[in-house]
């Protein structure tokens, strides 16, 4: 086992991290930004090292300030976390090269499935129904409207490299398509320094399902159920719950049965995320894979009782699962709420800013994994997440009553926060029918639900 | 900073990709100059685009003392509450994480000017150099040599700048 960690990440998930390091009896040291400085990972940590300025180029998307940093304070593992190097390659290569191990998958399980296109045509071979898209990546502009013409409108746009919703476009027509394509290739250009781009068909009134899985180096493999990450604005997730509500136990337990078996077929490592796409039918189609810790972890650590990021560290470690499918037991209901500091009034535009008073909420089924405290300041310069609640319940109305009581409870004064949101849609009857698509919140626009919500109170 | 007149409007396309120079290149430059001046606000108009930047250490040195974990964290306090990292141009700062290295006699006492290579720190290998930011005489050297330092962190301190003439 390591005996000291290197966090390479910020916010809650450092914490998250921390925790688990402390719980296996491994010193973390935590590594951050100027802008985190006064942060509470950096509070916490049995040390921090300070990488680099705020930009996070230069710090924590900076392969060589953080390996350094690992190598001087004496560290044998690096956890990425998720966003910045979590499904860097070449920085888990580096990583191996300085002797150290990427608490991960391995570089060459990560470069395997770098590719989304080339990972649906991987886990398709070993059985998955993938969303129809485009052959590969566009070639040019002529490409594109081929395929497109080839697949059916409406197409999704999406960058091979990227993640998080950044760069992805629906396109319902030619004209459209042309207009996207210049666009969609200058932000993944931006935002992960690669412009390829992809197709996919656009499934309308679909959901977001998608099965955890963990795998150890000796491909033995278990899947820990599914999340429903249907909740979304503009490609990015607002709620996340399991089981859920769109299918039912048959169809849940053979869909994670199907993923699981297909990607320990295809040597995948480490614990991991498959996406599916589910249409009104109840068919899955696999969309992509995720090769790290999601935001939304919780959501099955409250159903399970597993502990997904100790479990990242243990295999990354070598050690074998330990346990079998039949070991994994999945109790109640789970519902994830990602508080973000956005001005639900004002387009969800991201604020910044000292928090004046915080209170977390408590109580039988409640969890809140936060980096926040009273007189934190929220730097600009980050994604606008600020914490999770996460709730559990033996059923899902009783999660949906918990959820209710405690974002009641929950107070975060000083800036504007999305839960004004979150207290709208648990009032929200498809949301409370477990009706919910990913286009639903873009379709109505998120002003007028809000407004819809704030009308049927009153 | 200069003011320019005001360019024709932007179509999408030329937005966008204006938009991308001022986060890539306009704002770092800034937020570096920023923290490398006495400054407590900054605004910079261009165009359509506006940029205010504001020291936020006022509102950090109010968060109140906090127990120091060690040595290096009880650094940070100071330098955090002081009026910036980078603000006092007499100290010398590590520009990376890495093994300081001071250059070739390198003495207390030897007088440096703005610009001079005081040695380096070794990243993996690679190395940064550490350069005096202003003018004086080498005061005193904080971090021995193939001592870890982390980035921003204090090396070396330069005394008597003939430009801050109080201390003359």
């Amino acid at each position: 086992m390591f005996s000291r960690v290197l966090i390479a990440n910020r916010g809650e998930i450092a914490l998250r991290i921390l925790r688990a390091c402390r719980r296996m009896g491994i010193s973390a040291v935590v590594a951050y930004s100027e802008a985190d400085r006064d942060s509470r990972a950096v509070q916490m940590a049995d040390e921090a090292i300070c990488v680099g300025p705020a930009e996070a180029r230069r710090s924590y998307l900076s392969v060589a300030s953080i390996l350094s940093a690992a190598v001087v304070t004496g560290c044998d593992a690096v956890h990425p976390g998720y966003g910045f190097l979590s499904e860097d390659d070449t920085f888990a290569e580096m990583t191996r090269a300085h002797g150290l191990t990427f608490i991960g998958p391995p570089p060459e399980v990560l470069e395997r499935f770098a590719s989304k296109a080339g990972t649906r045509q991987l886990l398709g071979r070993q059985g998955l129904p993938t969303i129809p898209g485009s052959d590969g990546m566009l070639r040019d502009d002529d490409h594109a409207l081929a395929e497109a013409e080839r697949i059916g409108y409406p197409v999704l746009i999406k960058p091979s490299a990227g993640g998080g919703g950044r760069g992805m476009r629906l396109v319902r027509s030619t004209r459209e398509l042309q207009q996207a394509l210049t666009i969609c290739r200058s932000e993944a250009r931006a935002a992960f320094g690669d412009d390829s781009l992809y197709l996919e068909k656009w499934l309308d009134d679909n959901r977001h399902v998608e099965i955890q899985v963990i795998v150890d180096r000796y491909g033995n493999g278990v899947h820990v159920g599914e999340r429903d990450c249907s909740v979304q604005r503009r490609h990015q997730k607002v709620v996340e719950e399991a089981p859920t509500p769109a299918l039912d136990a048959a169809q849940r337990a053979a869909l994670a049965e199907d993923a699981v078996r297909a990607v320990v077929a295809a040597g995948y490592e480490n614990v991991g995320t498959l996406e599916f796409l589910v249409d009104a039918k109840g068919d899955a189609y696999f969309i992509e894979i995720n090769c790290r810790i999601q935001v939304e972890h919780p959501v099955t650590e409250m159903l399970s009782g597993i502990d997904l990021v100790v479990e990242q560290i243990r295999i990354a470690a070598g050690e074998p699962l330990g346990y079998s499918q039949a070991d994994v037991s999945l109790r109640g209901h789970a519902i994830e709420f990602r508080i973000n500091a956005e001005d639900v009034e004002h387009d969800f535009r991201p604020q910044a800013g000292p928090v004046t008073a915080f209170t977390q909420p408590g109580g039988p089924g409640v969890r809140m994994d936060t980096h926040l405290y009273a007189g934190y300041e929220v730097p600009p310069y980050y994604d606008s997440l600020l914490g999770k609640l996460i709730v559990w319940g033996p059923d899902r109305a009783t999660a949906i009553d918990r959820g209710r009581v405690a974002l009641g409870e929950l107070v975060v004064d000083g800036l504007k926060t999305n839960i004004p949101f979150h207290r709208a849609l648990i009032e929200d009857a498809t949301f409370l029918e477990g009706r919910f698509t990913t286009n639903l919140l873009d379709r109505v626009g998120s002003a007028a639900f809000l407004a819809a919500a704030a009308g049927a109170e009153s | 900073m200069p003011h320019e007149s005001p360019p024709a409007p932007l179509d999408g396309e030329a937005a966008q990709r204006e938009l991308r120079r001022v986060a890539d290149d306009v704002l770092p430059a800034l937020i570096a100059r920023f923290s490398g001046g006495g400054l407590g606000e900054l605004e910079v108009r261009h165009g359509d685009w506006r940029v205010r930047l504001r020291r936020a250490d006022g509102v950090a040195s109010t968060v109140g003392p906090r127990e120091a974990r060690d040595g290096r964290a009880a650094e940070k306090e100071r330098r955090a509450e002081g009026d910036g990292g980078h603000a006092d141009r007499s100290m010398v700062t590590s520009p990376a994480v890495g093994y300081f290295q001071p250059g070739e006699g390198l003495d207390v006492g030897r007088s440096v000017r703005a610009g001079d290579m005081l040695g380096h720190v070794d990243v993996l290998g690679i190395r940064h150099d550490v350069v005096a930011t202003s003018d004086g005489m080498l005061g005193r050297i904080v971090v021995e040599a193939g001592e870890a330092v982390e980035y921003g962190q204090e090396l070396a301190r330069v005394d008597g700048s003939p430009s801050r003439p109080e201390q003359a």
